[in-house]
């Protein structure tokens, strides 16, 4: 089966939960491409977090705010772009993982970008006249990936 | 949308088990904190079970370290169970397993850590 360029886009409200939509939308889809079940797992997980930074920090949890959530399908790869309405004004940010020196701070650590960057193969944030965008990658084949990482393919 | 979490405290001879029981997420913390206060009182290994959380985000996982913070400032014991290997993988990658041993089963911890 190809999988060329199908397109499949949600829009989800900001609201806590409205995430796992998304996530279990991506989930389906990466299994129909047959990816292998951990890597869904690092996908779900990926999608959750990008989304649940676009609520929270790009649209500030406003109740007419959406977040659009568009997944492509190539042969060799999935893309799932999240992009919010940048009422928040900051773009997602990268945090260092928390150790024992580095303990969290209340109860909101950041490190939902920090997942994102562990769990996919590529992951690109751009900030948009309509909001920051979060392009994520991943690779039927790690190989693939490795090379798209090094400039090889 | 959400699975709200719900907990159930257990106390073993030598351990108090908190079983966590749906999404672990940024409303967890008063359900959290709740089980972990009742689970102090007995002086005891407080062991979170994770087998019956299917889904945890980065908001929830704060909430544990935070969690996790306080005992260890407190000096209590806290160790973890029964977690899918994708969110050990994400605990491990947090730095999240530096505040508290994971244990693949309950069983195994109470055998490790008690």
């Amino acid at each position: 089966m190809t999988h060329s360029k199908y397109r499949i886009e949600l829009h989800v409200p900001s609201v806590l939960g409205f995430e796992k939509v998304a996530m279990d939308a991506a989930s389906a889809v990466a299994r129909q491409m047959g990816f292998e079940p951990t890597r869904v797992d690092d996908l779900r997980t990926a999608v959750a977090e990008a989304c649940l930074n676009a609520m929270e920090h790009g649209n500030q949890f406003a109740q007419d705010s959406e977040v659009n959530v568009l997944m492509i399908c190539e042969d060799d790869r999935l893309d799932v772009n999240v992009l919010d309405e940048g009422r928040g004004g900051t773009a997602p940010r990268i945090t260092e993982p928390l150790t024992v020196d580095n303990p969290p701070l209340g109860t909101h650590g950041n490190m939902g970008m920090f997942l994102i960057t562990q769990l996919m193969d590529e992951v690109e944030v751009t900030r948009l006249p309509e909001g920051s965008l979060v392009r994520m990658t991943i690779y039927l084949k790690h190989a693939l990936a490795s090379l798209a990482k090094i400039g090889l393919q | 949308m959400s699975n709200e979490l719900q907990t159930n405290l257990r106390h073993l001879e030598n351990a108090s088990i908190v079983d966590l029981l749906g999404d672990v997420t940024a409303t967890s913390d008063a359900i959290l904190t709740t089980a972990y206060t009742a689970a102090t009182d007995s002086g005891k290994l407080i062991v979170l079970n994770f087998k019956e959380a299917s889904y945890i985000n980065s908001a929830g996982i704060a909430i544990i370290l935070s969690l996790l913070n306080r005992a260890r400032t407190n000096g209590r014991r806290v160790v973890l169970t029964s977690l899918s290997s994708h969110y050990q993988k994400i605990f491990h990658m947090v730095g999240l397993d530096q505040f508290a041993t994971i244990y693949e089963s309950e069983q195994a911890a109470l055998s490790a850590a008690v």
